[in-house]
């Protein structure tokens, strides 16, 4: 008996958001699918327990999830005296048609919920509620938002999602590619979300991070494309050093001196492979240029020439400020600070950097290597008053402090 | 076979340990706390062989400190999906607010309502969302009192000219805030006046600070 229920549970675990996914295709209905799993599970935790667990439980759930739909659906109509909204006239689906188009269902749930439709807040708040199965209260708590906020987020995005102007399928190829994007742009924020805090709350926050990464490797096996592989292996590059970022305080440690040894080499190792692969489709976009350089920056002898390399064409593909300025900063790694310093004026010059406080960090630090103090001072207080994070604050003091 | 795999386990330890100690690189575990705090379930992703977990597994055994009393559980071990652990429901309650004057007019849409709240009632306990339910009579039965310095006072009511009225409480068991607001909106008063969904006190969480 309570083998049974650990393996419900174990079922629950991996199979509710394919089970739900399944069901939004063959129902025509977010709603009605998400009530149809629960009651799916409901049944079957009835009915497992006395009559064995099913063959194929993901089968089994989405069967009975779609029966008790059209059964809930029939009687709604018979009372209100309307046509049923569903999709039921058609057949039933058979076993090997659920099994084996559950991946591209999982898939259509991704496109979804990260439609470009859905406002950017919305798009993070589904995907990690309905792909990713956290609950509203963990996905406020990780967000640092109250949970009505994300509640209200999700309801709206919904709101949308039954208007029926967002489909539930994989895109065109025409359009696959930027549909793509928004997918891993999702992806990035919540891993960005998740890493670029260091302080308070610092567990949950964490937590971000695991499922972006998880998400990531869902999407590589999905769909292998040289975007997503080059996403994940800029995740696990980031994650794998995670660890060092701040010392048992909580402060900032600057890359240079970050304890390597502790460095997470197996996702290191993760990542190359990933980077190989989807080098050797030679298609190359931001993320796997991004991830490029992060894996060369790992290793023990740098190499910026080729880093500043990588830099040039990622300027080409995707320029931003923020790229130029890395740029910048790599050109100074190369060559030193007088010629770092030229590249990274230059990068402010020409604009979107007025409030980004690493701008001015990197400023100061060309200033503080060619020993101009009182230059080097300034940059810091600009950079201090711009930056919101209470250890990249205390970093920054020190700073100039030292100077 | 080599690929990522799933598992998840329980151990019962007596002192503080870490997973990522006991297991190494390429581990990366949840830890969640049950029980009096010496049991520890976690789930984690781990890229070994089966064989190569079973000397994860007698590693983290060798690796414990020898007084400690330990007991590990795999529960389940498959391929890695991207999954996410099941809680336990949380519990909220649903007030129900509406204007008696509209519920009781005898118009088709308010008879209505308290028809559907019949039937509803029965669908929602059989989708074993609902604890408990409590439709409420008028405030006009009610009786309200307050103790000020231990003297207790009453006052009928209240009378409220206020149009809403509490007329009705549903406590639900649900996986997440909007999964309570889904099964909430089923409730056919909230056609007529509104439902406020209230999380449970959580005592594990600290006080507000207001």
């Amino acid at each position: 008996m309570s083998e049974t229920r650990a393996h419900l549970e174990s079922v629950y675990r991996s199979e509710a958001r394919r089970v739900l996914a399944t069901l939004i295709r063959l129902l025509g209905s977010f709603d009605a699918a998400e009530e149809a799993m629960h009651e799916a599970f409901a049944v079957a935790a009835e009915q497992w327990p006395r009559d064995g667990v099913p063959h194929n439980p993901h089968a089994w759930l989405v069967s009975t999830g779609r029966f008790k739909a059209i059964d809930r659906r029939r009687r709604e109509a018979s009372l209100a005296r309307v046509a049923p909204e569903l999709a039921l006239d058609a057949d039933p689906p058979r076993l090997e048609e659920i099994v084996s188009r559950v991946e591209d269902d999982e898939l259509s749930l991704i496109f979804m919920c990260c439609h470009p439709d859905l406002a950017p807040d919305a798009r993070i708040a589904l995907t990690l509620r309905e792909v990713g199965g956290l609950t509203t209260e963990e996905i406020a708590r990780a967000y640092l938002v109250s949970p009505p906020t994300i509640a209200q987020r999700i309801v709206r995005a919904k709101t949308k999602l039954r208007a029926g102007k967002i489909p539930f399928e994989i895109p065109q190829s025409s359009e696959l590619t930027s549909r793509v994007e928004s997918v891993l742009q999702v992806i990035y924020l919540v891993f960005n979300e998740g890493y670029a805090t260091t302080d308070a709350a610092t567990v949950t926050r964490e937590d971000l991070c695991v499922e972006a990464i998880r998400l990531a490797r869902l999407l590589v096996h999905l769909l292998d494309d040289a975007e997503t592989r080059g996403l994940l292996a800029l995740l696990l590059i980031n994650d794998s050093r995670r660890a060092t970022r701040t010392d048992e305080n909580g402060d900032l440690v600057l890359f240079a001196v970050q304890d390597r040894a502790r460095w997470n080499q197996a996702l290191i190792r993760e990542a190359q492979t990933h980077i190989d692969h989807a080098l050797g489709t030679h298609r190359v976009g931001p993320y796997l240029l991004q991830a490029a350089i992060a894996s060369l920056q790992v290793e023990e002898r740098i190499d910026w020439t080729e880093i500043v390399g990588l830099y040039d064409v990622l300027a080409r593909v995707a320029p931003s400020p923020i790229v130029s300025l890395n740029r910048a900063v790599a050109i100074g790694m190369r060559d030193g600070p007088r010629a770092g310093l030229a590249s990274v004026e230059e990068a402010i010059a020409a604009g979107g950097l007025a409030t980004y406080h690493l701008a001015y960090a990197a400023l100061a630090d060309m200033h503080r290597q060619l020993g101009n103090g009182v230059a080097a001072r300034e940059a810091y207080e600009r950079a201090l008053q711009l930056a919101r994070q209470p250890a990249e604050q205390r970093f920054l003091r020190a700073r100039i402090a030292e100077l | 076979m080599s690929a990522w795999q799933f598992v998840t386990g329980a151990v019962s330890i007596g002192g503080e340990l870490t997973y990522h100690r006991l297991f190494g690189e390429g581990f990366t575990a949840n830890e969640e706390e049950i029980g009096g705090g010496d049991v520890t379930t976690f789930n984690a992703v781990v890229r070994a062989s089966s064989d190569e977990h079973g000397q994860r597994r007698s590693r983290l055994r060798r690796n414990l400190p020898s007084n400690e009393k330990i007991d590990i559980w795999m529960v389940e071990i498959g391929q890695a999906q991207p999954t996410t652990r099941r809680r336990s429901p949380m519990k909220y309650a649903c007030l129900i607010y509406f204007d008696p004057k509209k519920a009781f007019d005898g118009s088709p849409e308010a008879e209505s309502v308290i028809c559907d709240s019949m039937n509803q009632d029965l669908e929602m306990r059989k989708g074993g969302h609902v604890v408990y339910e409590a439709p409420l009579q008028l405030p006009e039965q009610a009786i309200t009192l307050t103790v000020r310095d231990g003297k207790m006072s009453t006052t009928d009511g209240p009378f409220v000219e206020a149009r809403e009225m509490l007329g009705g409480i549903v406590v639900l068991e649900a996986r997440d805030l909007n999964d309570a607001v889904r099964i909430a909106a089923t409730i056919p008063h909230a056609r007529l006046g509104s439902v406020e969904v209230r999380p449970f006190v959580d005592f594990s969480k600290p006080r507000p600070k207001l």
